[in-house]
């Protein structure tokens, strides 16, 4: 193993990257370290072609590249540099939350809100409810809440739709001819 | 209005224009991955941190507005090229007619530091000519 500081500071910044990265998929992970790791060595290279010693080069260029932390956070959010989303809020640290599962979009959006609100669940639940205690009524306030959810998509809103007014059906047309 | 409201509005409008400015780059032809990121960082106050370009840089990609090539360099191992794609190239189109127009009219509304405001009747604008 090297005793040179130089070196020692540019493993120890790509470890740090490394460690910052780990929310992302592996994948972009060990693509961005490595998309880094060229970068530092290229950027050495002029360094020393100008005459410049080790140390020195390395901590300029790793100055230059800025805390691996903030590219990570660039990563997560899609962009360039440390980002407030309007007007002075406080940023939030990269951690737990920002788990890059499949979004849709990627991981670069932002993430999306969970598709169960008191809204949705309120929904099902009359949903349910009409399909059972409570017909008719239970039904169409299940389907009111439904369509009325920011977070389902149209086609969600309409299998929930076929599903509750089905057996509807069934009640208003086969049971009187029984 | 804050004094520091000005400085806002610059680093908003140069996260807001980064991306264009890097496919204004690759507009002249290919670049390899770290010349790019030194000719953008290169300019004054436009980016804070030369490694949140490459995240940048990944996104453009996942939004095919640039592409990448493996080239072989003479300098050791194949290096990574950035180039823009048919995409990229109309997505700049677009944001120069737009930048441009803005820029026009905000420029045509400033005074020079140190200046009065242009005299309305003097700046007669292109399309009253």
């Amino acid at each position: 193993m090297s005793s040179d500081p130089g070196t020692d500071l540019v493993r120890s910044y790509l470890e740090r990257l490394h460690a910052a990265g780990w929310s992302l998929p592996p994948d972009r992970r060990d693509e961005l370290v490595t998309e880094v790791r060229e970068h530092i060595a290229a950027a050495l290279t002029v360094e020393r072609g100008r005459g410049i010693g080790d140390e020195l080069a390395s901590r300029t260029v790793l100055d230059r590249l800025g805390p691996p932390e903030d590219i990570v956070r660039a990563e997560v959010e899609g962009s360039t540099a440390a980002r407030a989303p309007s007007g002075g809020y406080p940023l939030p640290p990269v951690g737990p939350p920002y788990v890059a599962a499949a979004y849709p979009g990627g991981y670069y959006a932002a993430p999306r809100p969970s598709p169960w609100g008191g809204l949705e669940i309120g929904a099902v639940v009359a949903l349910v409810l009409g399909g059972t205690v409570v017909p008719v009524l239970g039904t169409i306030v299940g389907l009111v809440l439904a369509w009325a959810s920011p977070q389902w998509t149209h086609r969600q809103k309409a299998i929930a739709t076929l599903l509750a007014v089905l057996p509807l059906l069934f009640l208003v047309f086969v049971i009187p001819f029984r | 209005m804050e004094p520091g409201d000005a400085r806002n509005v610059l680093t908003q409008l140069r996260r807001g224009t980064i991306e264009y400015c890097v496919l204004a780059v690759l507009a002249s032809g290919p670049e390899y991955a770290f010349e790019l990121v030194r000719r953008l960082a290169d300019v004054d106050g436009l980016v804070t941190s030369e490694g949140t370009i490459y995240p940048l840089l990944a996104r453009l990609r996942r939004d095919e507005l640039v592409a990448t090539t493996w080239q072989e360099s003479d300098a050791g191992p194949p290096r990574k090229y950035y180039r823009l794609t048919p995409a990229g190239q109309r997505a700049l189109a677009g944001f120069v007619a737009e930048w441009s127009r803005f820029r026009d009219a905000v420029d045509g509304l400033l005074p020079s530091p140190g200046e009065h405001p242009p005299d309305r009747r003097e700046r007669g604008g292109g399309h009253e000519q």
